[in-house]
């Protein structure tokens, strides 16, 4: 089963405080929902373990993700994330561009494609688009809730 | 001489005596497969694979050798040490036992682990960590021979994913019979995949006994004894030192025809531990990873005469067969008999050809309450009438009248080349149209349609082909399609019969119990019969297509007439007379024009054991080796009337009358239950289910919330009756019912649909005729149900 998903998101910090909060795996990566487990390898690479509940289909995923940025095309970030657990498998490549706004905020512009196999897609599949934008939604509410009552501050 | 034993009736046959087998069913006493529990037994579970096509990197069973219980983790690898990795399958295929390399349908199975109860191998399989990469993947067999399609099987020479191609008929006549025709339909038809899936899923109990190095092999298998012998090539075992006992079996409808992977393993897994190893599917793993059915893409043509005469049939089929070529049909014949798509019809050409293909979908294309590709074939002739007679314009019973076989013409040899034994068909089909009351129903129909009502009746004149099959033409790996019968008769009269074949709710204790004791002039109460056993029961192939009473109770009757042949020898011992003094009337031997001088079966019997004749090898008993002369052909006409719900798009099937003609009937109420369930099943396939995929391979029906089984409140009232035209060539003129009306009902119910809303434009519409499809073609086609 193959999501296309896509969005914009405002938050009102410049920029660069946002783009280094979402290439910071320690700071992104505990905005994911249903998070149990976190481990940052390096400064672009990242374990998360996520409780997963599609319908009938509920257990844990464990999520490898890899992070790529371009000094030559800042304000963009690649994310690529593999997942397994309960039987299944999940492939995630994204895309996300960060432009200024008007009055010091930010535009998050994003694009990602996620290929789900096993019982999530099978058993769950007719659920889980719905919530797999359920869930996006929450991350970036997660990612705009933090960057806004902290200012971003590096390693919260 | 004195009789003491009661009297038989005159004929055991056509009577409606309640099943033998029911007493244990309804009291919860039958013994199925997972009621079996040895000492020391283990159990196992199967790792699956969540793609439907990807490598396999690496597999960590660590974890899962840590799990507490956990005794054996097997691998692909840990199988291709023993050379079994890879296994054989009916149609000449290789399939993987667990994958090793890459997997190529999702759910496959990848990795066993043994335990020591059911939860801890469930825990295990959990812990088993499987890395992959995942690989392109092809879904749609319309797909599978464009140039940028994944080649799946890198394991065959042939680096393609086409199976093979098949095909019956002359293709030039018909060809130039369609360029001649006055009047060509064409149309495109898919019949959906979709699954047996029987209450009893698939399971095993394997025990390797290493003090005797004996195998028992319990399975709910529909054929014990090619399992057997199966098992002996594949894992190279002395086929003297296996057992095969398939106990109750829970329904099979086909399913239970092939050799899974898991019981393999099984086997395997038994001889490494030294215990018995259990193993039993889930609902999900048999939807998911068992046998599928049908599956086919077919585009039939059609040329007629204006007036409606038809004069050639042509069909193209796409097979997919999924990731392996699994298919249970006769060894020469790929697409089974679906050749037998000329159905009720005199076409002067036909010309069929099919083609198969590899998938990323699981691996099957069993025969799902039909003879080897019977229901696809019937579906298609019934549904390419229905375009046919509204090209024309013509009521489709009209078409069909001017076009059945005539009765005169049997034996009818068809174009594609069968030779059917006998049929009236137009009798039955007069028969139901005045049952169901045809005309009133197109009067009421207009009327309707003039106020807005969507209001269709469906005919389905369908004429099937079962038994396989005649041994000059018909073997599963070289294994002559006969079936066989042994009958012991007991010094008390009491007899116990054998069969090769294996029966799944047919009711073969009964019937069987039937024909051995019309046969003998004995009660059916006296006659045990028994199957399942290899042990025991002779060799045969097994029960599915509709085979058991056109093959096995043909040997049933002529094992009982070889032992009423030694019985007459005795009786003229008796009553000492010549054989030739001899009548066998009303179930006992008689002098001619001395009726009163008599001696019974019984009789017989008591003197076989006690008072042979001289020079007569005592005993009483027969074996009995059928090879059919050919197969059997049933029909029937079935009418079905529906009403449509045009704002919600539900069909209310009003009304659905089946006349079957199966020949001669052994026990009426056991057709009436035969027919009742093969509706039931039809009703489903038409309107409930199939089993999709989606483009990434992943099944979307892995359980009965997707997968639909209907119940008593979805299920229509089934009106059923019958006529009665014996086979020519049968011993007891017999033809076999099990499966008609799955074959020939969904053809109804699509055709009433369609019926319903022709007049808005629409031909066709594909199976399952689900609400939100009918409410989408109804909103395509205006109707907005305000």
């Amino acid at each position: 089963m193959r999501i296309q998903m896509s969005g914009v998101e405002h938050v009102s910090v410049a920029p660069e405080q946002a783009f280094a909060f979402v290439t910071d795996p320690n700071r992104v990566g505990r905005c994911m929902p249903d998070l149990d487990e976190l481990q940052v390898s390096d400064s672009r690479h990242f374990v998360a373990v996520v409780k997963v509940g599609v319908g009938p289909v509920r257990g844990r995923l464990k999520i490898e993700a890899e992070m790529k940025t371009d000094d030559a095309r800042l304000g963009d970030l690649d994310l690529t994330a593999k997942g397994s657990g309960m039987g299944s498998g999940m492939v995630l490549t994204s895309h996300m561009h960060i432009e200024p706004t008007g009055g010091g905020g930010a535009e998050l512009q994003w694009s990602a494609e996620t290929s789900v196999s096993g019982p999530l897609a099978s058993v769950g599949g007719r659920l889980l688009e719905g919530q797999a934008k359920k869930k996006t939604q929450a991350m970036f509410d997660a990612i705009r809730q933090a960057l806004q009552a902290n200012g971003a501050p590096a390693g919260s | 001489m004195t009789t003491e034993a009661p009297r038989a009736p005159a004929s055991c046959l056509g009577q409606a005596i309640k099943r033998k087998e029911d007493p244990r069913f309804i009291q919860g006493r039958g013994r199925y497969l997972d009621d079996i529990s040895l000492p020391g037994m283990l159990h196992m579970a199967i790792v699956r694979s969540p793609y439907a096509h990807a490598r396999i990197v690496s597999i960590d069973k660590q974890t899962a050798l840590d799990t507490p219980g956990v005794v054996a983790v097997i691998t692909g690898e840990d199988l291709e040490k023993l050379g079994l990795h890879w296994m054989p399958t009916i149609a000449g295929d290789n399939q993987m036992v667990l994958a090793t390399g890459k997997v190529l349908f999702q759910y496959q199975e990848v990795v066993a682990v043994v335990a020591s109860s059911r939860g801890a191998a469930y825990d295990g399989a959990a812990a088993v960590e499987v890395e992959y990469e995942a690989l392109p993947v092809l879904s749609d067999a319309k797909r599978a021979m464009d140039p940028d399609a994944p080649l799946l099987r890198d394991d065959r020479d042939q680096k393609t994913n086409h199976i093979w191609h098949w095909e019956s008929g002359n293709a030039e006549a018909t060809a130039d019979a369609l360029v001649k025709a006055e009047v060509v339909v064409r149309q495109d038809m898919y019949f959906p995949r979709c699954h047996a899936s029987p209450l009893e899923t698939c399971g095993c109990v394997a025990d390797m006994d290493k003090a005797t190095g004996r195998l028992t092999l319990y399975v709910t298998s529909q054929a014990p004894h090619v399992y057997r012998t199966v098992i002996a090539l594949v894992a190279k075992l002395p086929e003297h030192m296996i057992r095969v006992v398939s106990p109750d079996i829970g329904g099979g409808f086909g399913a239970k025809v092939g050799i899974y992977p898991g019981y393999v393993v099984a086997v395997v897994a038994s001889i490494v531990t030294g215990h018995p190893v259990k193993w039993v599917e889930t609902r999900t793993e048999h939807l998911t990873s068992t046998a599928f059915a049908r599956d086919y893409h077919m585009t039939a043509e059609i040329g007629a005469t204006k007036d409606g005469r038809v004069q050639a049939l042509r069909v193209h089929t796409l097979a997919d067969h999924g990731a392996f070529d699994s298919q249970a049909n006769p060894s020469k014949w790929p697409a089974g008999l679906f050749n037998i798509c000329t159905g009720s019809y005199d076409f002067a050409n036909a010309f069929v050809d099919v083609d198969a293909v590899y998938t990323n979908k699981p691996p099957g294309g069993i025969s799902y309450r039909c003879s080897f590709r019977v229901t696809e074939a019937a579906y298609l002739i019934e549904r390419a009438m229905d375009v046919l007679a509204q090209e024309l314009k013509m009521d489709p019973a009209e078409l069909r009248r001017k076009n059945f076989v005539a009765p005169e013409q049997f034996p009818y040899t068809t174009p594609l080349g069968w030779t059917y034994d006998s049929g009236n068909y137009r009798a039955t089909f007069e028969k139901a149209l005045a049952q169901i009351g045809y005309d009133s129903l197109r009067r009421e129909q207009a009327g309707r349609r003039a106020r807005g009502d969507l209001m269709g009746i469906g005919i389905s004149t369908f004429t099937e082909i079962v038994g396989a099959g005649p041994n000059a033409q018909f073997d599963i790996l070289g294994l002559k399609m006969f079936d066989s019968a042994e009958v012991r008769v007991h010094p008390t009269g009491k007899a116990v019969a054998r069969f090769g074949v294996r029966h799944q709710g047919q009711g073969h204790e009964t019937t069987f119990a039937q024909i051995v004791a019309n046969e003998l002039g004995l009660s059916p109460a006296d006659v045990l019969v028994e199957q399942g056993d290899t042990d025991t029961a002779p060799y045969g192939l097994g029960t599915y297509g509709s085979r058991s009473t056109p093959v096995a109770g043909g040997a049933a009757a002529l094992c009982a007439r070889r032992i009423r042949e030694k019985a007459k020898k005795i009786a003229a011992h008796l009553l000492e007379c010549g054989e030739h003094d001899l009548e066998w009337t009303e179930g006992k031997f008689r002098v001619a024009g001395v009726p009163e001088r008599s001696v019974t079966m019984q009789d017989c019997a008591f003197a076989a054991y006690t008072n042979p004749p001289p020079g007569l090898e005592p005993g009483l008993e027969a074996t009995f080796y059928y090879d059919p002369p050919n197969f059997t052909f049933p029909f029937g006409t079935y009418v079905a009337v529906v009403d449509i719900d045009p704002g919600t798009g539900e069909v209310k099937v009003r009304r659905f009358l089946a006349i079957d003609d199966c020949g001669v009937v052994i026990n009426p109420m056991i057709v009436e239950g035969q027919v009742h369930g093969g509706l039931t099943e039809g009703f489903a396939i038409a309107f409930m289910q199939e089993i999709p995929y989606d483009t990434e391979g992943n099944c979307l029906a892995t359980n009965f919330t997707e997968y639909l089984v209907p119940t008593a409140a979805e299920t229509p009232h089934w009106e059923t009756d019958r006529t009665v035209t014996p086979s020519p060539h049968h011993p007891i003129g017999a033809k076999g019912v099990g499966e008609s009306p799955n074959v020939g009902s969904p053809a109804a119910f699509v055709n009433a649909v369609v019926d319903a809303l022709a007049h808005l434009g629409v031909r066709h519409i594909d199976m399952p005729l689900t609400r939100d499809k009918i409410w989408n073609v109804l909103r395509q086609h205006g109707v907005d149900g305000a």
